[in-house]
């Protein structure tokens, strides 16, 4: 098992301990707030996911075959879901993660029937630019 | 009183088998579309099982009879409004449609230069026809701006008029923040001046009596499924003025008087805008939407919603990190914020605990934009036929999000 299947093993885990729709947003809203700290200079227009009701930026990078992923929404349940995001894909190595089926991952986790189809479409958005930018590096 | 307004709701919301389908669901999104009396639904099916027939075509009897009950819908519709002897009625898609069409048609009215004012209060329907309109044909629009305290002056619209101005057109009531404006009067200074006046009453049929006799408008429009019938169904009122000196907005069947390869000649009257085969079914569930709306105690029924709505703004003001938006009368429709949330963070929860609300710019994003509220507003609505208990459902909903910070 490479360090990116032990992370979605991790996360599978903690979602299963959530009995209701109450702990799971509980969880998401306030995990956002562990969130590492997004520089102001980087909330730039590039950066920006459009589609959302709330605004989100996602910087991405890699260094050494792996992705650096940084986020930051104004509103929580984004935030929140911005840290699952970050929990499973940085530092993992880009070929462990590239062509990854997120919505089904996020299915897995019981996450998409909680949310609206903006915040569906918002995330799909945001795994879409992860997946881009990851064959680019590996291309 | 109290309790005969309160039975009037119980009885009303009985004709709405929505809430017995749904008896988990908390709909408080009326202001985004209304639900549908049960009498509405059985007059689409009997439509389509006995009735179904073009109107305005064929000679046989099924057909004669269904163009009649189809026109008598439309004189019902102008009588609703009050305004049967003054202007007549065109069928539409929509609030939108109607907006769309007039625009279109009243810009053979107007000389580049020209002006047309509108409030701050307008959603996108009342506001980017005309702002296309100000590119396409060299107008300009005016924005009658909301106070300091985000209430709406009649003084700061009248202010605006200049000889140019040759429209005004505003909302009856704001679909967001749920003000409503003084529409009889703001018509009327118009009148003195010359100016015509479109009102959307989108919002406004659903709360208030709608008498275009008395507000002395020249157009008024209103979609129908904000008011208890279907969706693809609108209104727009003319003057008979206004009937005579616009053009035709599309072209096609019915709406023309004779053709060939070279010219054709159109209708006069609704006709020359109203292309096509119409919306059949719609507009007799109008129809009998009416004949529902008629049989009502509107008395009591507009008390019970009185009532319920001065208990949601007053539990509302008891939740400390809530803040209402907008000053001045409302009916029926509230927009506030919540201290340091996102409007979509609060619309998700209390999607959760199955309360409907809207939350966002409601089609609204240049007054949204105009007070600084970028993280949108959330928005309740409710109608005669909503309930103390949804409302208490909501406060306690309201109070639960601090669970989750």
């Amino acid at each position: 098992m490479n360090s990116f299947q032990l992370k979605q093993q991790t996360l599978l885990q903690q979602f299963d301990n959530f009995t209701n729709w109450q702990d799971k947003y509980r969880f998401i809203m306030q995990s956002g707030k562990q969130l590492p700290e997004f520089a102001p200079h980087l909330k730039i227009e590039s950066n920006q996911i459009f589609g959302c009701e709330s605004k989100v930026w996602v910087s991405l990078n890699s260094k050494q075959g792996k992705l650096l992923f940084t986020g930051d929404s104004d509103a929580r349940v984004t935030k929140g879901l911005l840290f699952v995001i970050h929990q499973l894909v940085d530092g993992s190595a880009l070929s462990d993660i590239n062509g990854f089926n997120y919505q089904a991952f996020f299915t897995q986790l019981g996450l998409i029937q909680h949310l609206s189809p903006t915040r569906g479409n918002g995330l799909l958005a945001i795994t879409q630019k992860i997946n881009t930018f990851t064959q680019a590096q590996l291309d | 009183m109290t309790k005969l307004a309160l039975q009037a709701g119980a009885v009303f919301r009985a004709h709405f088998p929505f809430f017995e389908n749904n008896p988990d669901t908390i709909y408080l999104d009326s202001a985004a579309t209304s639900q549908k009396p049960h009498s509405m639904l059985q007059k689409i099916n009997h439509f389509y099982a006995h009735q179904n027939c073009n109107v305005h075509r064929g000679k046989y009897g099924l057909a004669s009879e269904l163009t009649a009950e189809y026109e008598a819908v439309r004189v019902k519709a102008l009588s609703f409004l009050n305004a049967a002897d003054v202007g007549k009625l065109v069928w539409t898609k929509g609030a939108t449609e109607s907006i769309n069409l007039f625009a279109d048609t009243f810009q053979s009215q107007l000389q580049p230069g020209d002006e047309i004012i509108v409030s701050q209060l307008e959603h996108h329907a009342n506001f980017l026809p005309w702002l296309e309109l100000a590119k396409k044909k060299g107008i300009v629009v005016k924005i009658a701006k909301l106070d300091s305290d985000q209430s709406f002056h009649e003084d700061n619209l009248i202010r605006l008029i200049s000889s140019k101005t040759k429209l005004i057109a505003f909302t009856m009531q704001s679909n967001v923040l749920g003000q409503v404006l003084p529409a009889k009067s703001i018509c009327n200074r118009a009148k003195q001046f010359g100016i015509k006046t479109i009102l959307d009453a989108s919002q406004a049929v659903s709360h208030q009596d709608i008498n275009v006799k008395d507000l002395g408008c020249d157009a008024l429009v209103f979609s129908c499924h904000k008011f208890y019938s279907t969706t693809g169904l609108g209104c727009l009122y003319l003057s008979d003025e206004l009937i005579e000196r616009l053009p035709p907005y599309q072209f096609g069947g019915e709406m023309v008087k004779t053709a060939d390869n070279q010219t054709a000649e159109y209708q006069s009257g609704v006709a020359k805008f109203e292309a096509g085969t119409p919306n059949i079914e719609a507009v007799l569930a109008f129809g009998s939407v009416l004949d529902f709306i008629n049989q009502c105690d509107w008395l009591l029924l507009r008390q019970h919603e009185a009532e319920l709505f001065n208990y949601l703004l007053k539990q509302l003001a008891l939740l400390s990190p809530i803040t209402i938006i907008g000053q001045g009368p409302k009916r029926g429709v509230v927009a506030f914020i919540y201290q340091g949330m996102h409007s979509s963070d609060i619309a998700d929860l209390l999607g959760q605990m199955n309360i409907a609300v809207r939350t966002g710019s409601m089609c609204a994003q240049p007054l949204i934009n105009s007070l600084g509220l970028e993280q949108g507003v959330i928005r309740v609505s409710i109608l005669p036929y909503n309930t103390y208990a949804e409302i208490d459902a909501l406060i306690s909903g309201l109070k639960q999000v601090e669970d989750f910070l």
